[in-house]
């Protein structure tokens, strides 16, 4: 059976642009708070 | 039927009763029916907007997915997730701004037709007859999932449970137009995100650890563990094409020119997307928990896998609240729906085409006629489940998201857009979704909404440039716009 560890990483590739979303939603948050 | 369960939900539907009757003091005129007087803080746009957007299928159908095939079905949910983002960065403020700027346009058609200085009218009457007839449907199909909820919960009689929760969503949308929906829906929006976070955490701390789950699944099938297993590259781009769609929804679009001032916008996108992330986390882990807590005795129906766990898990009190949730995805999307096809019979088709000196009084009554006389068709198609007619649902997700997406994008960005563009790409979109969901096999397996996308941009772009630049006024229009917003101004 295949290892059950190695094939989650096999998840970053579709859950990290999720959490990337919310990263970018946090620098763009900061960044255009400050706009005139 | 438990008592614990059923005064939770009398309780529940009492609250949002509450809020309608609090926003009916508050609603003077159309612009306040419909968008709220555009004063909206960016908590409640953002919830709102995202709450509206997440139907059952985000308590019901993305847990059983999960639970039923494993990883391989997190594509739909980054799709999702990306396609929202994009809209709220790109989308949003030029909306917010563009919309204030063209004659305080209150409805997506109004916006297109002020947009294009369109006198023939022809934009206005066409996309405010797709939206009539795509959300009366996606709110009758709404009303069916919601009274198959009560049937199941409380063994009411589905007609008599499709009332219930018609009479309740219809009331607070009659009298509180667009601030009660909003308001119900940011209540509704914080209820999910608080049982996707529970539900699954509680089912992990029953389990032990997060490694009993991940095994389970894996002895269970290896594959559904792989975010990879049986998915062709194009099976990918489908799944992840459904984030397409945001860009052409009219609620959700309706909460971006419904916000306060743009300043709102960072705030409401920062609110909005770390609900949407966290509570799509907690839907697929939900499902993938169940797999585990179900292994020795699988569930016959996976979407109820969250309804189920709840019940197991809680005490009735609490499962009632946590059940709750389920009823509040449901009735925020139809609740905004019905409210779009309200605004858009007022705006759109009496004071556009039939009275155009109306008054305030007489246009918020035509609305609250309409959300009525709407929600009765909604019902009369609702009532029988098997209908024909809700199957033309599976159109409007990528329908809406091909017709309208680019469309909106363009006008927002394009100067050089003409009226004609519009009206090309908005056929060719709807066309191409409807064409090619007709067909099947190899690059037609792939869903509606890229193709549709893709033509109606070609359109868009083609006609617009074969034909005369636009006229004067939408050129400096355009202009004013974008040096506004350039410049960081908020009001016109």
């Amino acid at each position: 059976m295949q290892s059950p560890v190695i094939s989650m990483e096999s998840w970053f590739w579709c859950l990290a642009p999720m959490l990337l979303v919310v990263v970018l939603s946090v620098i763009t948050y900061f960044t255009e708070r400050t706009d005139p | 039927m438990d008592f614990a369960v059923l005064l939770t939900f009398v309780v529940y539907l009492l609250g949002m009763l509450g809020i309608g009757l609090f926003a009916y003091l508050r609603t003077k005129d159309l612009s306040d029916y419909v968008l709220g007087g555009r004063q909206l803080g960016g908590a409640v746009a953002a919830l709102s907007a995202g709450a509206s957007d997440m139907s059952g299928w985000l308590l019901l159908g993305l847990p059983g997915a999960m639970y039923a095939a494993g990883m391989n079905q997190v594509w739909i949910a980054t799709g999702l997730a990306i396609g929202a983002y994009l809209n709220w960065q790109f989308v949003a403020k030029r909306l917010r701004h563009y919309t204030e700027i063209a004659q305080d346009s209150i409805t997506i058609p109004d916006y297109l037709e002020n947009r294009f200085g369109d006198s023939s009218r022809l934009l206005r009457v066409i996309s405010a007859l797709v939206i009539l007839v795509f959300f009366t449907i996606y709110t009758s199909s709404g009303m069916v999932g919601g009274a198959i909820l009560f049937e199941k919960t409380f063994g009411l009689d589905y007609q008599v449970a499709l009332w219930v929760g018609a009479v309740v969503i219809v009331s607070y949308t009659f009298l509180g137009g667009f601030l009660a929906v909003s308001w119900t829906d940011f209540f509704q929006g914080i209820l999910m995100f608080l049982a996707l976070i529970v539900v699954p955490l509680v089912t992990l701390r029953q389990l032990g650890s997060l490694d009993t789950a991940v095994f389970a699944a894996a002895s269970q099938d290896p594959k559904m563990l792989d975010v990879f297993a049986d998915m062709s590259l194009l099976g990918i781009v489908s799944l992840m094409a459904w984030g397409l769609g945001y860009f052409g929804q009219p609620h959700i679009l309706a909460r971006f020119m419904a916000v306060k001032s743009v300043a709102e916008i960072p705030k409401a996108r920062l609110i909005g997307i770390s609900w949407m992330v966290f509570a799509l986390f907690g839907s697929m882990f939900t499902g993938f928990a169940g797999i585990a807590y179900f292994a020795k005795a699988p569930l016959e129906n996976p979407e109820t896998v969250f309804m189920t766990l709840t019940q197991v898990l809680f005490n009735p009190w609490v499962a009632g609240i946590l059940l709750a949730a389920i009823l509040s995805a449901i009735m925020s999307t139809i609740d905004s729906q019905l409210l779009v096809c309200s605004s858009t019979i007022a705006e759109d088709f009496y004071k556009a085409l039939l009275r155009k000196n109306a008054g305030d009084k007489e246009l918020v009554f035509v609305s609250r006629l309409a959300v009525v006389s709407i929600a009765l068709l909604a019902i009369f198609f609702a009532s029988n489940p098997e209908s024909s007619v809700l199957s033309l649902v599976a159109y409007a997700w990528a329908g809406f998201g091909a017709a309208f997406g680019p469309v909106v994008i363009l006008s927002l960005f394009w100067k050089r857009m003409t009226r004609n563009g519009a009206l090309a790409g908005m056929v060719v979109g709807a066309l191409s979704v409807i064409v090619w969901k007709q067909l099947s096999g190899g690059l037609f397996d792939v869903y509606e909404i890229l193709p549709g996308f893709i033509f109606c941009t070609l359109a868009c772009i083609g006609i617009s440039l074969l034909g005369r630049p636009p006229c004067e006024e939408a050129q400096s229009q355009f202009e004013l716009f974008d040096r506004q917003l350039k410049q960081g101004m908020e009001r016109v």
